[in-house]
C-alpha cells in the first residue's frame, strides 16, 4: 500500500515536472556568426542577440562565434552530420554553395515584402541579385567587403609626388618610394599562398586590365591576353620596377600593415580595417594613412575586388517561421546599424546607412564610401550572380597559385597562364559546362 | 565441463575486447572502406545530383594528374629527408645522453619538449622564426649587420627546406628516445670487450653497438617516414603549401581538392593511393631488414 503510495507521488511530481517544462518550451534557433573584424564586433552582436532573446521570450537565440580558419569545412561537415545551424552568416558564396548541396532555405517571401514596403531600393544595386540561384534568393546581403588603396601621406609628400591613380602613375610614385637597399618599398599587397588575399589583388588589377575569370554569361575566358598582361604587370612590379617586395609570396596582409605603419611600405592594397592593425602598432601612423583612387588600368577601366557577404538560413531548421522572423529583425537598419558603428565589419550595403554619422566617421570610412565601394565587383565580374565553379577555383587556390608560380618564377607568364586555365577548364568540363 | 569454461572464457574474452572492437571498426575500419567505396565514385558537393558511380576513372585521372605528381615527389622528398636527417640528430643526443652526469634526467626531459608539442605550435613557432620581416633571422641579421636574413618561405627551394627543418626539430626527439632506450640496453660487457681488443671509438660504435640499434632503426624510421608522409598541420600553418606549391605534399592536395574544391570523391582516391603506397613500402622494407628484428 505504502509502495503504491509512493509510485502515485513520484508519478504526480514527474507530470508536474513535463507539464512545467514544456509550458516554458521556447524555440532555440543556432546563429552562427563569422569573425568578421577585431572586437568588438562579436561582443556588439552578441548584445543585439541577446536584445532579441529579450524582447522575444519564446524563441531563444544561441550566438556561436566560428573562427575564419576551417570554416569552410565546418559548415559542410555540420550539414551533412545533419547539425547545421539555423542561421548564419559566411563567406561570400556560401548561400548559393549550401543551396547547391540542398541545405540552404529560400528566402523569396522575405525579399517580396521588402519590395512591397520599398525598402529593396535602398540596397545596393546587384547585391541581391548575387544570391539568386535556380530560380530562389538564399542569402540577404548585409555587408561589403571592399578591396581599398591605403597610402603614407608623409612619404609621398617627402619625395614631392601625388597618390596614383592609374599604373604608370603606381609605376613612377612607387620608384620614387621604394629603397630595396633599406627594405623599403613603394606599394605592396598580400601575395600569401593559401589565403584567400592574393586573388583579391589579382583580380583587381585583371579587371582594370579589362579582363576577367568568366564573361557576362559566366563562361570561362581566364586564358587571355589581359590576364598575360596583368599578370606580367605585376611580376614587373616586383622584378623590373622593384616598387614591390619579393617577399609578399610570404606576408600576410596583417604583416604588410605593420610594416606600412612603420614606414616601410608607401602604398598599400589591403582590406578597409587594416587601420586598425596600424592604429595597434603604430598609433600615430594613421593621421599620416590616406585613402587613394582605386586605379585606373589600362582598359580605362576602375574596378576593385571585394566581397558582398549574405546571411543565409538553412532548411534543416525545424523552426523556420522563426528562424525568417529572427533573419528580419537583425537585418533591421536600427539593429544592423550598430554593428557599422563599430567600425569593425566593412560597409552595410543598403545606402542609408552609408550617411550615418555615427558609421561614417570611423576611419577612413567617408574616403573609402566614396573612392572604393562604387568600383567594386565581386570575383565573377561582370558575371551577375555568385558561380560554383568560381567557388572551385577560388577553394582551390588556383589564381593564388598563379600568382605564386610567377612571383617565385617557377613558371613563366604563358606557362602560368596555360597552367591555371587547364585547372579552369577541369573545373568547368566537371560541371559539364564546357 | 571443460568445454563450457573454454567458451565461457572465450565470451569474456569478446565482451572485454567489444567495446574497443567497436569503435576500432567505427572509427578506422568503416572509414577507411568508406574511402574505398567513395574513390570508384564521383562526389562533388556543390555538384550532389551529379553523384554517380564512376569506377576506375579518379584512378585514372590520378596518374594523369601533374599536380598530383608533384604532391607525391615533394612528399616523398620531404619525408626521406626529414627521416634520415632526424634519425642522424636523435642518433648522435642519444650517444652524448648515454653517459652519466649531474642532470642527465632534466636534460633528457626537455629534449622531449619538440615531441610534445602539437605540430600547429610547431608550424607557428617555425613560421615566426623564419618571418622574413619580424622573424629571427631577420633581427638576427638587423643587429649584427651579417647578410643572414635568408628568405626562407618566400622562395621554393627554401620553403621546402623550412619545413623540413621545423619537422626534423619535432620528431628528433622521438628518434632520440627510442635509440637512448635501446643504447641503455647494450650489455657493457660487449662494449668493454671491442675496447679491451683495441677498436676505436668509432669502430666499437659501428661494429658493436650500431647492430644492437638496427631492429628500434628499422621501425623508428618506418613510423617517422610514414608520419611525416602524412603530416598536414605543420605543413599548412607554415607555408599553406606554398609557395608556389614548393610544399605541397599529399595530404595538402587532398585537403584543397576535397575540402576546398568540395571533390570528395578525388580526395578519397588520392587518399587511398596514399595509403596503399606507405603500405607497400612498409612490407617491403620489412621483408628486406626481416633478418634483423
Amino acid at each position: 500500500m505504502l509502495k503504491r503510495g509512493l509510485v502515485v507521488v513520484v508519478v504526480v511530481v514527474m507530470s508536474c515536472f513535463m507539464l512545467s517544462a514544456l509550458a516554458h518550451a521556447e524555440v532555440v534557433l543556432k546563429f552562427w556568426d563569422m569573425v568578421w573584424g577585431p572586437e568588438p564586433y562579436n561582443d556588439t552582436a552578441r548584445s543585439i542577440v541577446e536584445e532579441f532573446n529579450r524582447t522575444h521570450p519564446d524563441i531563444k537565440v544561441e550566438y556561436e562565434i566560428i573562427p575564419w580558419q576551417g570554416f569552410y569545412e565546418r559548415f559542410v561537415t555540420a550539414v551533412t552530420a545533419g547539425e547545421a545551424p539555423d542561421i548564419s552568416t559566411g563567406s561570400t558564396a556560401m548561400p548559393v554553395q549550401m543551396a547547391a548541396m540542398g541545405a540552404a532555405l529560400p528566402i523569396d517571401d522575405l525579399l517580396e515584402e521588402l519590395k512591397k514596403s520599398g525598402e529593396y531600393e535602398d540596397f545596393i544595386e546587384g547585391t541581391w541579385e548575387r544570391y539568386f540561384y535556380e530560380g530562389h534568393y538564399y542569402g540577404w546581403p548585409w555587408q561589403i567587403d571592399p578591396r581599398v588603396i591605403y597610402y603614407r601621406s608623409d612619404m609621398l609628400e617627402e619625395v614631392g609626388t601625388q597618390p596614383p591613380t592609374n599604373w604608370d602613375e603606381l609605376i613612377q610614385v612607387g620608384q620614387k618610394l621604394a629603397k630595396p637597399e633599406e627594405d623599403v618599398w613603394g606599394f605592396a599587397f598580400s601575395a600569401i599562398p593559401g589565403q584567400y588575399d592574393p586573388p583579391q589583388y589579382f583580380l583587381s588589377f585583371l579587371f582594370q586590365n579589362g579582363g576577367s575569370v568568366l564573361d557576362e554569361n559566366g563562361n570561362l575566358v581566364f586564358n587571355s591576353k589581359a590576364t598575360r598582361e596583368t599578370l606580367q604587370f605585376i611580376y614587373d612590379l616586383v622584378y623590373k620596377y622593384k616598387i614591390m617586395s619579393p617577399k609578399v609570396t610570404s606576408l600576410l596582409g596583417d604583416d604588410i600593415a605593420k610594416l606600412f605603419a612603420r614606414r616601410k611600405v608607401g602604398i598599400f592594397y589591403t582590406t578597409d580595417n587594416s587601420w586598425t592593425i596600424m592604429q595597434r602598432e603604430v598609433p600615430e601612423s594613421l593621421q599620416f594613412t590616406k585613402v587613394g583612387e582605386i586605379f585606373t588600368g589600362p582598359a580605362g577601366i576602375r574596378k576593385t575586388n571585394g566581397y558582398i557577404n549574405a546571411v543565409q538560413l538553412y532548411n534543416q531548421t525545424r523552426h523556420p517561421e522563426e528562424a525568417k522572423l529572427f533573419l528580419k529583425w537583425w537585418m533591421k537598419p536600427e539593429n544592423q546599424i550598430i554593428l557599422f558603428r563599430t567600425g569593425t565589419c566593412h560597409f552595410p550595403p543598403r545606402k542609408s546607412m552609408l550617411n550615418d554619422p555615427e558609421f561614417i566617421k570611423n576611419f577612413g570610412f567617408a574616403d573609402i564610401a566614396q573612392k572604393a565601394l562604387p568600383y567594386v565587383a565581386g570575383m565573377e565580374w561582370p558575371y551577375p550572380s555568385i558561380s560554383l565553379e568560381m567557388v572551385r577555383i577560388e577553394g582551390e587556390l588556383i589564381l593564388s597559385r598563379c600568382l605564386g608560380w610567377v612571383l617565385t618564377g617557377e613558371k613563366t607568364v604563358e606557362e602560368a597562364v596555360m597552367d591555371a586555365t587547364k585547372e579552369m577548364e577541369r573545373i568547368f568540363q566537371e560541371a559539364g559546362k564546357m | 565441463m571443460k568445454y563450457n569454461s573454454s567458451l565461457r572464457f572465450i565470451k569474456v574474452r569478446y565482451a572485454f575486447a567489444g567495446p574497443f572492437l567497436f569503435l576500432f571498426t567505427l572509427v578506422l575500419v568503416y572509414p577507411i572502406f568508406d574511402c574505398f567505396y567513395l574513390s570508384f565514385h564521383y562526389l562533388n558537393v556543390l555538384y550532389p545530383k551529379n553523384t554517380r558511380f564512376v569506377g576506375l576513372d579518379n584512378w585514372f585521372s590520378l596518374f594523369s594528374d601533374a599536380n598530383f605528381l608533384k604532391s607525391l615527389k615533394v612528399g616523398l622528398g620531404y619525408a626521406f629527408y626529414v627521416t634520415i636527417i632526424s634519425y642522424v640528430i636523435g642518433l648522435l643526443i642519444a650517444v652524448a645522453l648515454d653517459v652519466n652526469y649531474p642532470g642527465r634526467g632534466v636534460f633528457r626531459s626537455l629534449l622531449l619538449l619538440p615531441w610534445v608539442v602539437p605540430g600547429v605550435v610547431v608550424g607557428l613557432i617555425w613560421r615566426w622564426l623564419f618571418h622574413e620581416e619580424f622573424g629571427i633571422l631577420k633581427l638576427a641579421s638587423k643587429a649584427t649587420g651579417l647578410p643572414i636574413d635568408i628568405r626562407m618561405l618566400s622562395q621554393t627551394g627554401t620553403a621546402f627546406w623550412a619545413v623540413i627543418i621545423a619537422s626534423v626539430w619535432r620528431n628528433s626527439p622521438f628518434l632520440m628516445l627510442m635509440l637512448l632506450a635501446a643504447l641503455q640496453a647494450i650489455p657493457q660487457d660487449v662494449k668493454e670487450a671491442a675496447r679491451i681488443d683495441g677498436a676505436t671509438g668509432f669502430q666499437t660504435f659501428w661494429y658493436v653497438i650500431f647492430p644492437y640499434l638496427r631492429p628500434v632503426t628499422i621501425v623508428s624510421t618506418i613510423l617517422i617516414f610514414i608520419w611525416t608522409f602524412n603530416n598536414f598541420d605543420l605543413i599548412w600553418t607554415m607555408t599553406n603549401g606554398g609557395p608556389a606549391d614548393a610544399t605541397t605534399t599529399v595530404p595538402l592536395y587532398a585537403y584543397l581538392r576535397g575540402f576546398r574544391g568540395g571533390y570528395l570523391s578525388y580526395a578519397a582516391s588520392i587518399s587511398v593511393s596514399m595509403f596503399m603506397l606507405l603500405l607497400t613500402f612498409m612490407v617491403v622494407y620489412l621483408r628486406s631488414y626481416r633478418s634483423y628484428y
